[in-house]
């Protein structure tokens, strides 16, 4: 396990840059001066838990078990993947994660509140403020430019037209399309779309981000350019990003892996695991 | 949270203008149903007013009085409807004036020539008053003419007169009814008379006159014109009443235009509501393409819906968005229609040389028709993106 999490460091050294180091050392004082606690500590409230989350299909009298009891927490700042193999459940859980599904068994909460007990428009806000989406095919909507793409989720939240705007440019600007604003979705390259769904992800400012395979349909170069963003905007953004993936590459660029098999997390790392790039850090 | 409804329309005139295609096909069927809505009910009114026109030259203050007593019931007894009658009826209080007259079929011969086969009529000088006659040149009979043969022709018999070659019409000397007449005025065309009356080839002699060749003081009706304002059944009643007095033997009829005009009135009215019934249909059918485009749309955007309500639409806010698209494509096909309508009816009302009406209530009809349509059927589309499940939703996509 040790080994795993310091190859993990090693591989996020290598990824990001040396301004995550900074950006991390930023957050961690911003913290600290905020809370006046010290930021070990602060770092890491929990997000988003499951626990025991079953999910169940039923097509006609067959019943098919996708979840068979997951456990799983994500904290502030956690940079987590969820790797699997086809079948594994993985999209089932994300959805689960996204508030996009309900489980049929065990429970779910997000920021404290059980999911369970929230009506629909509930859901629909929280996850409007609180959790970003990119998804493999990034799912831009065709007839929008990036700048209106990357700000729609602003309009779900009543923020007035222009200020959506000033924040949807500032946002593409993070994650480098500020030149392409104007561009339609079908006048971009998959990496420059994933970009922006990156920075429609991120408007609103959410807590959390979930990553559906987003290097999944890129060229491994482009891939990776997309990894080291999730990487640093982690730091930057304070956001958790969970990733989930099956790529080995992307999960070891992660702080923390859990595994999905058969419906069950096989192997999920303490969550205090900021440790290990701090280590790496450390090291350096 | 949900979307400002303005960013809703802003995004659905954006959307509509994308699918191009789709929103014009769309557009066409809501157009011509809400043209034919304005053209039918605006085509309906302009004939409403067209038949009340033509039933006004009749005169709604008019009362016709025929003697209806059959000829066995008549033996023996003296009394016939006659001139004196006439005189009586116009000092009712419902009644301003009275004109009695007689027609007869005759020959008008000129210079001992037989021209042509008129109308004699014999009537008073009221007649010119109560029908409202002005002749085209000359002058009408008068009371001081008292039984002198003075005659005044028809625009056609004037015709008639011109083309025989005599120097004037008006002093022209004509043989009708057995009786030579000077014609001292002229009758212009397009005048109408008593019922059973054609004034254009009809030649009107002193009513003594017509009656002495005859051979009875018995004349074929009275037309009477109420005082303003009378109600042509309290008119009626006491006309009735004064005869049932005078002459309980005879049987009288007492004719008003009104309830002709009336009936008719309805039957313009159910007329245009047919036509109403027709645009609405043709406006039924649009509104089902309207439907159609919309259930495609939302069937092709199953994955932007999945999207947006993973980015924190509310099911209400995927309504709105599409509530909004058919609403702006109705009120656009709206517009449209009512200026196609207009046209239309337009070109009706040059064809058919009616008089132009616009009906404001037709085009209001038909504008807030077409918005409701964008509504109604634009809602069963909308609330199936709104249901749609996200996941689902964006699986397929």
């Amino acid at each position: 396990m040790k080994a795993l999490l310091a190859a993990a460091g090693e591989r996020l050294a290598h990824a990001a840059s040396k301004g995550v180091k900074a950006a991390l050392s930023r957050t961690a004082q911003r913290v600290q001066a905020v809370s006046g606690l010290p930021a070990q500590e602060r770092y890491g409230e929990p997000l988003l838990g499951l626990r025991g989350v079953r999910k169940r299909y039923s097509v006609g009298p067959v019943e098919t078990d996708v979840l068979r009891g997951v456990d799983l927490e994500v904290r502030a700042g956690d940079l987590l993947s969820i790797m699997g193999g086809s079948g594994s459940g993985k999209s089932t859980l994300m959805n689960i994660m996204g508030l996009l599904d309900r489980p049929t068994g065990g429970a779910c909460s997000i920021a404290g509140r059980e999911v369970a007990a929230m009506e629909d428009d509930d859901l629909a806000d929280i996850r409007n403020r609180r959790i970003g989406f990119v998804f493999q095919q990034f799912r831009l909507l065709p007839r929008l430019t990036a700048l209106e793409n990357a700000a729609l989720p602003l309009a779900y939240c009543g923020v007035e037209e222009r200020a959506a705007s000033e924040r949807a440019k500032a946002m593409l600007e993070k994650v480098g399309m500020a030149e392409r604003a104007e561009h339609r979705p079908d006048q971009l390259s998959g990496g420059q779309q994933q970009r922006v769904a990156i920075a429609r992800a991120l408007v609103g400012s959410p807590d959390l981000v979930l990553a559906d395979e987003p290097t999944g349909s890129l060229d491994p170069d482009i891939g990776r350019e997309i990894l080291d963003l999730f990487v640093r905007l982690n730091a930057e953004e304070r956001v958790a990003v969970v990733i989930i993936t099956h790529d080995r590459g992307v999960a070891r660029a992660c702080k923390r892996n859990a595994r999905l098999i058969d419906g069950m997390i096989a192997e999920a790392p303490p969550t205090e695991g900021l440790r290990a790039p701090q280590r790496v850090m450390e090291a350096q | 949270m949900t979307m400002p409804v303005a960013l809703q329309f802003k995004q659905a005139a954006a959307s509509l203008r994308t699918a191009r295609q789709r929103t014009l096909l769309a557009l066409l069927g809501i157009v011509v149903g809400i043209a034919s809505v304005i053209a039918l009910l605006t085509t309906g009114a302009m004939a409403k007013a067209e038949t009340a026109r033509q039933f006004e030259r009749l005169g709604t203050d008019m009362l016709s009085v025929f003697d209806v007593t059959s000829s066995s019931a008549k033996r023996g007894t003296l009394s016939n409807l006659d001139a004196s009658h006439a005189s009586q009826l116009a000092g009712l209080a419902t009644i301003a004036g009275a004109s009695p007259y007689t027609i007869d079929r005759s020959d008008l011969s000129l210079d001992g020539r037989s021209m042509l086969s008129v109308q004699l009529v014999g009537a008073t000088p009221a007649f010119a008053l109560i029908h409202d006659v002005q002749v085209a040149s000359g002058r009408f009979i008068s009371a001081l003419d008292g039984n002198r043969p003075f005659a005044v022709a028809g625009a056609e018999v004037a015709g008639a007169i011109r083309e025989s070659g005599t120097s004037r019409e008006v002093g022209a000397r004509v043989r009708v009814g057995g009786r030579v007449y000077t014609v001292v005025g002229i009758m212009p065309d397009g005048v109408a008379g008593p019922p059973g009356v054609r004034l254009q080839d009809a030649v009107l002699v002193p009513i003594g006159l017509a009656g002495r060749a005859r051979g009875t003081r018995e004349i074929d009706g009275i037309t009477l014109r109420m005082e303003p304002g009378a109600h042509y059944l309290t008119a009626t009643e006491e006309v009735v009443d004064y005869f049932r007095r005078s002459a309980p033997t005879m049987l009288v009829r007492v004719d008003s235009p009104v309830p002709v005009i009336e009936h008719m009135e309805a039957q313009m009215r159910l007329f245009t509501l047919l036509l109403g019934a027709l645009g609405a249909i043709s406006l039924v059918v649009g509104g089902f393409g309207v439907m159609n485009a919309m259930l495609a749309s939302v069937a092709e955007r199953r994955g932007e819906i999945g999207v947006r309500r993973a980015l924190g639409a509310r099911q209400s806010d995927i309504r709105i968005q599409f509530l909004a698209e058919s609403a702006l494509l109705c009120s656009a096909g709206g517009v449209l229609g009512a200026a196609l309508g207009v046209a239309v009816t337009v070109a009706i009302s040059a064809v058919a040389g009616w008089a132009w009406v616009l009906s404001p209530m037709a085009i209001a009809l038909g504008a807030s028709t077409a918005l409701a349509a964008g509504l109604f059927f634009g809602y069963f589309p909308a609330q199936q993106a709104a249901r749609l499940d996200p996941i689902a939703a964006m699986r397929d996509a």
